[in-house]
């Protein structure tokens, strides 16, 4: 069954799926997040900490929009690779 | 790129990427079993297990387990804890985009632990390809085939 919106399917996951699936999504964003923070110099890494430790969404939106334009690319990048990680440790808990 | 003849392991971060369109894919490599392997585990369990090591790796980073990354990743999310819209509206490409590679993630992942269990360890290579096109299916998007 082919599924033209990703949606219904979201709606359709198990609560265990999607409590691994938000456990996963935490996973890549951390590893978006710091892949941006160290193409910064010190002065934008400073930048982007207060940024993100304040309230302000508006220079939050902002900043990705300043200094990560390629966010998803980046994320995509990075939803690859933990899936790699996570698919190699299903294969050492159940083959030798 | 996989071609005739060519020795090599199943690797699942190949199906990360891309599908390639026309590939040849001849090894039927056989993984071993491990007697160790659990008979209760369950798909859940087995994700699980494999998300732990990722999320201690994440842990122990000193960038990553900062408090302003950890406010960060909650501003990814709608405050009902649902993913991806924050993430859509920040970056202005739409929620949309990231639910379908979060999904094709969660979908791959589940349907690889799922497989393992029922070959009781023992995957192919083909096996393996197999998961990642029925994943792209499921899902209705494509790979980016390259010519």
């Amino acid at each position: 069954m082919a599924i033209k919106s990703a949606k219904p399917f979201l709606e359709n996951l198990t609560e265990e799926q999607k409590r691994l699936g938000s456990r996963i999504f935490d996973l890549i964003v951390g590893r978006v997040l710091k892949r941006v923070y160290l193409s910064l110099d010190e002065s934008g890494k400073k930048n982007m900490e207060t940024i993100f430790l304040s309230d302000d969404s508006k220079e939050k939106e902002k900043f990705v929009k300043k200094y990560a334009p390629d966010f998803k690319e980046i994320f995509k990048e990075e939803a690859g690779e933990i899936n790699g990680e996570i698919t190699e440790e299903i294969l050492k808990k159940t083959t030798t | 790129m996989y071609r005739e003849g060519e020795s090599r392991e199943y690797n699942p971060r190949d199906d990360a990427g891309p599908i390639i369109e026309g590939e040849v894919i001849s090894e039927h490599l056989e993984l071993g079993n491990n007697p160790e392997a659990s008979a209760e585990q369950t798909p859940g369990s087995l994700v699980e297990a494999g998300i732990l090591p990722a999320e201690k790796k994440n842990a122990t980073d000193a960038v990553i387990s900062s408090k302003w990354s950890e406010k960060a990743r909650e501003f990814f999310k709608t405050p009902g804890g649902e993913v991806l819209k924050g993430a859509g509206v920040v970056t202005g490409v739409g929620a949309g985009l990231f639910a379908i590679w979060l999904l094709k993630d969660i979908y791959f992942i589940w349907k690889f632990a799922k497989v393992m269990i029922e070959k009781g360890g023992k995957m192919t290579y083909a096996d393996g390809k197999k998961i990642a096109e029925d994943t792209f299916s499921a899902l209705g998007v494509g790979g980016d085939k390259k010519k």
